[in-house]
């Protein structure tokens, strides 16, 4: 990185908002998509939206490439500065800025870490629904430039329904502030837009969001199935049956197995091949009333012992074998990929055996831990980064699970964004004026495309050509 | 408009061959649907075609037990209302829908309805669309799926943008269990302050409140102001939730719709004519919108313009609609600007096109981001093909 541009940037930022030692910027080199590595030039960390601007300011006169980061824990390449440039880290943005419990919202900056913004909305009542697995560590920022989900999401929707108003800087460095007072746009929804845009718009450094009332009864049941087929036409039943918990999730065999040999044992029990985790959410008589008509739909498609946690520890221990399922996987192996896609919720069980088989077929072992309920999979590939040939079979099995999903009418992502990992597989899924229509909207935001290169949209796709293949210096 | 020639296409392809055609020869189009809303817009310049969803109609895809509906654009709002009503599904916004209200034209229009208080607006229910755009090819966003996060959220910016960066020509829907049972509560007040104290108490103390609306419709000075709630949901959470507000507000009376009695009948009449209210007969209406703890600042703003209104306020969204008469141009300029001081946003519908064509209708104030607004409709529309000068800041 230029002398010159370290020292304008070091005089808004300070010392210590410009990293520029290869020592720290290695941490940046990747995201969790483990296998993509490539170390940033440089390394910034404004304290506000201020210090953003004018960091912006300076990286355009000098026509470098930014890419946004929150705390890195993306899965999709997202935060990899795979085409050099500066990583602008939201880590000094942790400041919860406002919350207005009697308009039920909360302003934050960008780096303010999901279960922060929760703790702090307790005190009124209040809770932020969005709750991705690593909420412990991920940011409001990330969350809205990936449009993260979580368990929770099958009740309260995705962050973009959460999101009220966004303060963005722009490529440029110009300040837009939509931190709208009223319910809906004037214009075009610009708001909505932004949330999900993974980094390819601008940095969203405040954001307000809505806040809910913390449900004054919630349970969480247990289901054991002997076969994860019945589990999957369970949920498929769940929804056909119009209910409304809260939450459904699917653990499969080997995610139980890990998780139980781990810290975060859970009491799942060894030994079934599916359990199910359901939460109902609301006053006593809705919880009741959901509970109810739940367990005779589980019974029916097999689930041969349907228990309730009985106390708040007892939740929170079921909650921590699901959202540290991830981190117990490194007991199987020292890598773990884990797939996203979308499905209709009514052919649940058929792609999750599609997803089993075409593992099995090429000789590595899956972990299905997934948002049933919203058709969410997550099938997990156990491997080791250092055996170049199992990665290539990994690689291939994850796009052979996609390609199965698009063609069963769904998606390539819900929730962890396209980032590098699935900038390949968009034209899978989207045609030619599909991808035109997106490329045409990113270039009104960022008409130069310094925003986070290489991520989201194939470059050929808008025109422009294509050098190689971003994924392929990587792997 | 008068001069512009209407073009309906059946397919999907017919309208973008349509497109193709117009831009060949540099026309400008207007898309419409139902033109039921078409005064939520100043009046475009110039159009010299008129493409129309008439007859783009038809479900493409609904799978019950999947929860989620495709429809071609033109598709009567009506018709897939009691198409999904039979397996038990609600479509949400809740918004009257006279036969020619289309699936399309409520997207463009982002039009929300008296439900959002239980399933938020219009935005959050739309999966995904097709889109015939500028060029006259088609271009889809999102899916058929509740959850999805692949390429932009290009359904968000159609979505009310009322056809000025394409034709919506199909749209994917997200659909809501169905209430088993629903129930009314009503009460009068003599005083607006009393009303919206108790319909704020609702809010708080419910979760199964689908609206919960202040009104004065009637003109009885002691019962002016009505309190309007609705309770939607399964059938024991209704009933436990109404006896829970009926002991913490005994002046609200509540009509439950038990199978069997009167009042099974009874409150879909009344729940009804809740959703329906919205254009009181013959009144021109302005739509205010403003943060919930804003709300009273906001209507003594309305009192001190000193013009007769009727008013239907959603406490606890921020959401007034405004019935106002009679009204001339001096009088929509006063309101906006009073209203705009204290920092709520005006829509205007209902206009007379004279009078539409000469006051703003989203305010004084231009939208934040209109730059970028511009960019983006340039970016679809290079040529201009789509009619202009109808949304706030002139898009």
């Amino acid at each position: 990185m230029d002398a010159r541009v370290v020292e304008e940037l070091r005089a808004i930022l300070g010392h210590s908002g410009v990293l520029a030692e290869r020592a720290r910027r290695v941490t940046y080199e990747s995201d969790g998509l483990a296998f993509a590595r490539h170390v940033p030039e440089l390394v910034i960390l404004p304290r506000d939206t201020r210090e953003t601007a004018a960091a912006m300011r300076i990286l355009h006169t000098h026509g470098i490439p930014i890419v946004p980061r929150g705390a890195g824990t993306g899965l999709s390449g997202g935060a990899t500065p795979v085409a050099g440039g500066v990583v602008i880290g939201t880590a000094r943005m942790r400041d919860v800025l406002e919350i207005d419990a009697e308009n039920r919202c909360a302003r934050v900056q960008a780096g303010v870490v999901n279960v922060d913004l929760t703790h702090a909305a307790a005190e009124h009542g209040l809770f932020y629904a969005p709750d991705p697995s690593s909420q412990k560590a991920c940011t409001i920022g990330g969350n809205v430039g990936e449009n993260s989900g979580g368990p929770h999401c099958f009740r309260y929707g995705s962050t973009t329904r959460h999101v009220l108003g966004l303060v963005i800087v722009l490529p440029d460095g110009e300040v837009l502030d939509l931190s709208r007072p009223a319910v809906d746009a004037q214009g075009y929804d610009l708001v909505g837009l932004f949330v999900g845009s993974e980094g390819l718009f601008g940095i969203a450094t405040e954001i307000t969001v809505a806040l809910l009332p913390v449900p004054p009864v919630t349970v969480t049941m247990l289901a054991l199935f002997r076969d994860l087929d019945a589990a999957c036409d369970a949920v498929s039943d769940l929804i056909a049956a119009r209910l409304e918990p809260s939450a459904i999730e699917i653990l499969d065999e080997l995610t139980i197995e890990a998780v139980e040999s781990s810290v975060l044992a859970a009491g799942y029990p060894k030994g079934v091949k599916a359990v199910m985790l359901v939460e109902a959410e609301g006053s006593e008589a809705e919880v009741a009333a959901t509970v109810d008509a739940i367990e005779p739909l589980l019974v029916a498609r097999g689930a041969f012992d349907v228990r309730r946690a009985r106390d708040e520890a007892e939740r929170a221990r079921l909650w921590a074998g699901r959202k540290g399922a991830y981190g117990a996987m490194g007991r199987v192996a020292p890598d773990l990929y884990v797939c996203d896609a979308v499905v209709p919720r009514t052919k649940l069980r058929e792609l999750v055996r599609q997803t089993i088989a075409i593992c099995h077929a090429r000789g590595l072992r899956i972990a299905n831990v997934f948002h049933a309920g919203d058709g969410n999979l997550h099938p997990n590939i156990p491997y080791d980064r250092r055996n170049a040939e199992e990665l290539r079979r990994v690689l291939e099995a994850g796009d052979e699970i996609l390609k199965a999903c698009i063609a069963a009418g769904g998606s390539l992502t819900g929730e962890h964004g396209v980032g590098l990992e699935k900038i390949g597989a968009m034209e899978w899924m989207f045609t030619g004026p599909d991808l035109d229509a997106q490329c045409r909207v990113r270039d009104a935001w960022d008409p130069l495309r310094r925003m986070n290169p290489g991520k989201l949209l194939p470059v050929h796709a808008c025109r422009e050509t294509r050098t190689r293949d971003p994924r392929g210096g990587t792997r | 408009m008068s001069t512009a020639t209407v073009v309906a296409p059946r397919s999907i392809e017919e309208a973008a061959e349509a497109v193709r055609h117009a831009a060949r020869e540099r026309a400008v189009v207007l898309a419409t649907g139902g033109n039921t809303k078409r005064t939520w817009t100043k009046p475009a310049a110039r159009v010299d075609i008129e493409l129309s969803t008439r007859r783009l109609s038809g479900v493409v895809v609904y799978e019950p037990g999947d929860g989620v509906i495709t429809a071609l654009a033109g598709t009567p709002w009506a018709e897939l209302e009691a198409l999904v009503a039979r397996n038990g599904h609600h479509l949400s916004p809740a918004i009257p829908a006279p036969s020619n209200v289309t699936v399309g034209g409520v997207v463009a229009a982002g039009q929300s309805g008296m439900d959002r208080l239980r399933f938020g607006p219009l935005r959050d229910h739309v999966l995904g669309l097709r889109v015939v755009m500028a060029d006259g090819t088609t271009a889809k966003t999102g899916g058929r799926l509740v959850k999805n996060v692949t390429g932009f959220d290009l359904q968000r910016l159609h979505t009310g943008a009322h056809g000025t960066l394409g034709l919506v020509a199909e749209v994917s829907l997200r659909l809501h269990a169905a209430p088993g049972l629903r129930a009314v509560g009503l009460a009068f007040h003599p005083t607006r302050e009393s009303a919206l104290e108790m319909a704020r108490a609702v809010t708080r103390l419910s979760r199964a409140a689908w609206a919960v609306l202040v009104t004065d419709f009637t003109r009885d000075s002691e019962s002016k102001w009505m309190v309007n709630a609705l309770l939607g949901g399964g059938t024991a959470v209704v009933e436990s939730e109404v006896s829970s507000l009926q002991a913490a507000l005994p002046a609200l009376p509540w009509i439950v719709a038990r199978p069997g009695t009167r009042d099974e009948a009874q409150v879909p009449l009344t729940w009804n004519a809740s959703f329906g209210n919205e254009y009181p007969g013959g009144w021109r209406t302005v739509r205010i919108t403003c943060k919930p703890t804003a709300l009273n600042r906001t209507l003594f703003a309305l009192d001190r313009s000193g013009i007769e209104t009727r008013i239907a306020a959603n406490p606890a969204l921020g959401i007034v609609d405004a019935s106002i008469r009679p009204l001339d141009r001096g009088v929509v300029e006063r309101i906006s600007a009073d209203l705009a001081r204290v920092g709520a946003r005006v829509h205007w519908r209902g206009l007379e096109d004279e009078l539409r064509a000469r006051v703003d209708l989203f305010g004084p104030d231009e939208p934040a981001g209109i730059a970028l607004m511009r960019r983006i409709r340039a970016n679809l529309d290079p040529n201009g093909l789509w009619a202009t000068g109808r949304l706030a800041g002139g898009l």
